[in-house]
């Protein structure tokens, strides 16, 4: 049936943005299949055509592979020059429709001052079996600012790994989200350099799990700078007998003093088969340092549960009410209101079934 | 209105309720003393559907249907309302929210159509006035970083919104100074009509003072032990309960 689809009609599936004002790289199986030019101001295409576009673009991709050139093969690159501040998401769509494994690299230079947002979807087409990694390497300057949000669509017989390295220089600001609503097998990781003096990274994670699905978060936020600050809030809802996984840590060097980084992973439970995995981890070399972790497994609040129940809200729709608060948190700093939208829109769904 | 006859219930395995009967005719304020372990909060807990609670003999009937067999939701759609002893927070949910899909799911249950928006919004300023709840309170998640008494005025704020027909007030004077206690119980006054009822749990007397009940009852040991008109109250703030035990 997968083959019947055509790349608009899988487009269609994924409910983001009408395609006016959506500007869209879609992979098919890791191959670019084709890309609009980018938002305002922004500059995205191939490798080829980074290559092909000269000096310019060439050098500034050559830092972010901290002197080594271009890599060899293809992949995709989006480039926001200095000060340009895009107003529009771009959105890299990955379809995959049952090929063997397939990897894709992913280059983000936003230059100082820049202003980005970024969603990366995965869909899978069908219920073929599918193996996904995708690489993404984001590079942000001076004073840049940069939303990444990752979500998963993905059947219950594939699996997808997800690699984000980010680099910040001095008072950049990033915010990750890691959203999963399907996937049998999903392995986040996570791995943010804090190199410049008042940078800040904020990573968040949500995820809903069911049968046996497995949803691995791995975080490394690196504080190498002074006056740094990194949070980290991933959480989990999990029934039948899913598991997950948060393996967060925080290292804070020497030179990073002023440091503030923390770190929680709230998760509950839905079934007794169900199991969460939270592995904490602070590396601190610093003496001025404001540093937490914390981690909750759970059920659902029965006390809350009665208490919507008794003003005459039924039992599922109060669990539903309950789930949504739970998770409404990880979707701050998603500053893209038409991505958010969807993105509640979706876990809505998700939570109908 | 309500008829409890002759309610065993146990928590846990342990029984509290052993043999409780109870009548409540529309009208009327019916308050509920006595001392603690007695069985009051219990008798909320299976009145409003609480898990947990198991009814091991006895019946309740409410407006002629068999309440026992109704669902917590269905209780309120009926028209049983419970101020909680203990408000829960429940962060990420507005009250505002909260308070319209309430309203209306009750309403469902009745057969009526949803609130307009702005007759909703009406109500909500009106009866946040009536209790003295601050208006931005309505605007933050329920009962989150409510201090005791906002939680209480909240509890009568949302008996206001909801107008039901019968009224449980488990402790809703603990923890409220006098200034608020006078506020609450002024709006709870102000809620009672001819055509609904109210059960007031409290330990003292203290309340009474404000909302006049039609009949006192001294709860010891899971049963009522002794009925009266609301002078009894001020025998038990002067005598205590010991006269009634034994």
């Amino acid at each position: 049936m997968a083959d019947l689809l055509t790349v608009e009609e899988m487009i269609a599936r994924c409910g983001l943005p009408a395609a006016e004002n959506t500007c869209r790289a879609v992979f098919l199986n890791g191959k670019l299949v084709r890309h609009n030019a980018g938002a305002a101001g922004m500059i995205a295409g191939s490798f080829d055509e980074l290559r092909q576009q000269g000096e310019r673009y060439g050098r500034m991709a050559a830092e972010m592979f901290s002197g080594t050139t271009l890599p060899e093969g293809d992949g995709f690159f989006v480039f926001i020059p200095a000060h340009a501040q895009s107003g529009k998401p771009f959105q890299l769509m990955h379809l995959l429709d049952g090929r063997p494994a397939a990897q894709v690299r992913q280059l983000i230079l936003a230059e100082a001052g820049s202003a980005a947002e970024i969603l990366i979807c995965n869909h899978t087409v069908g219920e073929v079996p599918v193996a996904y990694h995708i690489v993404t390497e984001a590079l942000l300057g001076e004073k840049a600012s940069l939303n990444l949000t990752y979500m998963q669509q993905i059947n219950r017989t594939s699996e997808v790994r997800t690699h984000v390295r980010a680099r910040q220089m001095a008072h950049s600001r990033m915010n990750t989200h890691y959203i999963l609503l399907n996937g049998a097998s999903v392995h986040n990781s996570l791995h943010a350099t804090l190199e410049g003096a008042g940078a800040e990274h904020i990573a968040r994670g949500l995820s809903f799990t069911c049968e046996t699905e497995h949803i691995a978060n791995e975080t490394l936020v690196e504080h190498a700078a002074p006056g740094c600050r990194s949070h980290q809030l991933f959480k989990h809802i999990l029934s039948g007998a899913s598991t997950g996984v948060f393996s967060g840590k925080i290292t804070v060097s020497r030179e990073a003093q002023q440091t503030a980084a923390y770190q929680r992973s709230s998760n509950i439970l839905m079934d007794p088969a169900a199991r969460m995995h939270i592995r904490p981890h602070l590396e601190i070399y610093a003496d001025e340092v404001k540093c937490s972790h914390g981690a909750t497994v759970g059920q659902l609040d029965a006390e809350a549960l009665f208490y919507l129940r008794s003003r005459g809200v039924g039992e599922r729709e109060a669990r539903k009410i309950l789930l949504q608060a739970f998770a409404e948190e990880t979707l701050d700093g998603i500053g893209c209101q038409q991505i958010k939208k969807e993105v509640e829109r979706q876990i809505k769904q998700k939570m109908e079934n | 209105m309500l008829s409890i006859r002759n309610l065993y219930a146990s928590v846990a395995g342990n029984r509290i309720l052993k043999g409780l009967n109870l009548e409540v005719k529309a009208g009327e304020v019916h308050a509920v003393m006595g001392p603690n372990g007695a069985g009051k909060s219990t008798l909320a807990a299976v009145l409003t559907g609480r898990e947990g609670y198991e009814v091991t003999q006895g019946e309740i009937f409410f407006e002629g249907s068999d309440l026992l067999s109704l669902k917590p939701e269905e209780r309120a759609g009926k028209g049983i309302f419970l101020s909680f002893q203990y408000p829960v927070e429940i962060p990420g949910v507005s009250m505002a929210n909260f308070m319209r899909l309430a309203l209306n799911e009750q309403r469902k249950y009745r057969g009526l159509p949803p609130v307009p928006a702005s007759e909703f919004l009406k109500r909500m300023r009106e009866k946040a006035a009536l209790v003295g709840l601050e208006s931005t309170l309505i605007n933050r998640s329920v009962n989150e970083g409510f201090s005791g008494g906002e939680k209480k005025r909240n509890e009568i704020f949302q008996m206001a919104m909801l107008e039901p027909a019968l009224a449980i007030l488990d402790e809703t004077d603990s923890g409220l100074d006098i200034d608020a206690l006078r506020v609450v119980a002024n709006g709870v006054t102000a809620l009672t009509r001819p055509d609904n009822a109210t059960i007031v749990i409290t330990h003292y007397q203290r309340l009474l003072e404000y909302i006049v009940p039609d009949f006192v009852h001294v709860m010891v040991d899971g049963r009522i032990v002794k009925s009266a008109g609301k002078e009894l109250a001020l025998e038990l703030e002067t005598k205590g309960y010991e006269w009634l035990i034994s």
